[in-house]
């Protein structure tokens, strides 16, 4: 199954990095590698996750242009963040918590990265700047939506 | 309690993970990650392809059916650019051919400007998507860092060596494929002139704003400048070869009592129907 989630990670990154960037709504573009994180650390075990992290964090990297690692730093430290939520302060999922899961998973995401653009800014290191800024909110409620529909479906097929 | 009990238990695999991560960043700084890149964005070229040339044709389809609400307005709008550009176009037939008889009269050749290697876009940046995008040819093409990128496809009638439509430059060369920063990043900077009808009207620095949108600052409010004016490269920053179309005047921002106007330019080429580029070396 891990080998199947995996195969999966790369094809989404593939997407992401082709198809996805033709459906923006509002200079915003849905994340899929971290909605398909999210999903993994409510529903499967955390440390498959991290590994998942890992592995898309990696595939983003060889594609974006900050310092590599950057992306994969980020990853790790949201779904670490998002599972000691999910464990410890949110009860059973439902469509509500989930959405909040998906804005809060994106901010943190998001938050961390620009911590640490600033970090290797500091340091001369990038020379790369992004703006993630004028985008953020739409991504965060494109990411939410889109994680409780992915919720909503697997609802749906692990009842049947 | 909760949190160091937490820490305890699931630690050791995230901190083994982020060592990797920053082992992987040397790696990249001392360049031994190269030979896997290559390996992999030769494998994931042609799916990169696929996905591309099916997102286009969705996207098409799409925007179809959006313009067929705004067909009767838009087709007015068409007719009257036509009878503009009919018009143009016989003006600018002549100066093609003064332009030609005063060349071969000062013994200038008009060939050969700089030559151009076509590529296909197979990718762009995952983290902000009007910022880079990759492109199918890189060194084994003899693509260099710096060359500039330009728009083809129904543009081709432009591209003999005059003219173009400029959309960023080369920063990373592969072997196989190359990634262009484009000139909507924010560290994007060109060399620009504001032109309407044949006459500069001010120079000065277009920058990459935000999304897909460009913006030329501290552009002094003496300069009159008006939406649809077009911006092309100067040629002056040595990066660019002039007269390269970087867009139109999209808005001007002019606060009272100021000295300065900030110009919004936005690039005539929609990167969403992109397909082919060219990359010219001077």
């Amino acid at each position: 199954m891990s080998i199947l989630y995996r195969g999966l990670l790369f094809f989404i990154v593939i997407f992401q990095v082709t198809f996805v960037s033709y459906i923006s709504i509002f200079g915003a573009i849905p994340n899929l590698a971290l909605i398909f994180l999210l999903f993994l650390v409510i529903f499967k075990e955390y440390r498959e996750a991290l590994v998942d992290a890992f592995l898309a964090g990696l595939f983003i990297d060889l594609f974006s242009s900050l310092p590599f690692g950057i992306t994969i730093i980020s990853l790790l430290a949201t779904v670490s963040a998002i599972n000691f939520l999910s464990r410890n302060i949110f009860s059973k999922p439902n469509v509500i918590i989930v959405g909040i899961i998906g804005a809060l998973g994106t901010l943190i995401y998001k938050f961390i990265l620009i911590g640490e653009i600033k970090f290797f800014d500091f340091f001369h290191f990038s020379g790369i700047s992004y703006n993630f800024l004028p985008s953020l909110w739409g991504e965060v409620f494109y990411n939410a939506i889109l994680l409780i529909g992915v919720y909503l479906l697997f609802r749906k097929f692990s009842k049947n | 309690m909760i949190v160091r009990k937490f820490i305890k238990k699931f630690s050791s695999l995230f901190f083994i993970l982020v060592l990797a991560a920053v082992l992987l960043f040397f790696l990249d700084v001392y360049n031994v990650l190269d030979f896997p890149r290559n390996i992999f964005y030769s494998f994931s070229s042609p799916i990169q392809k696929g996905f591309i040339s099916a997102a286009k044709t969705i996207s098409s389809s799409f925007n179809f059916l959006i313009s067929l609400k705004n067909l009767s307005s838009e087709n007015k709008n068409l007719k009257t650019t036509n009878t503009r550009l009919l018009a143009e176009n016989i003006y600018f037939r002549d100066i093609v051919q003064e332009n030609k008889i005063l060349k071969e009269q000062l013994g200038i050749n008009s060939n050969g400007k700089f030559t151009a290697v076509s590529a296909k876009l197979t990718g762009r940046d995952p983290l902000e998507f009007g910022s880079f995008f990759w492109i199918d040819k890189g060194e084994f093409s003899g693509v260099k860092i710096n060359m500039p990128v330009i728009a083809a496809g129904i543009y081709s009638d432009d591209f003999n060596g005059e003219g173009g439509f400029l959309l960023g430059r080369i920063t990373e060369v592969e072997q196989k494929s190359s990634k262009v920063l484009a000139l909507t990043n924010f560290d994007s900077k060109v060399n620009a002139i504001i032109r309407r009808e044949k006459k500069e009207i001010v120079g000065g620095i277009v920058r990459g704003g935000y999304g897909f949108n460009l913006v030329m600052d501290l552009v002094p409010t003496q300069n009159r400048i008006f939406e649809g004016d077009i911006a092309l490269t100067s040629g002056k920053d040595g990066l660019y070869p002039e007269g390269l179309v970087i867009g139109s005047v999209a808005e001007i921002i002019n606060k009272d009592n100021q000295i300065f106007q900030k110009v919004k330019v936005s690039p005539i080429i929609n990167m969403n129907e992109l397909d082919t580029v060219f990359i010219i070396s001077l």
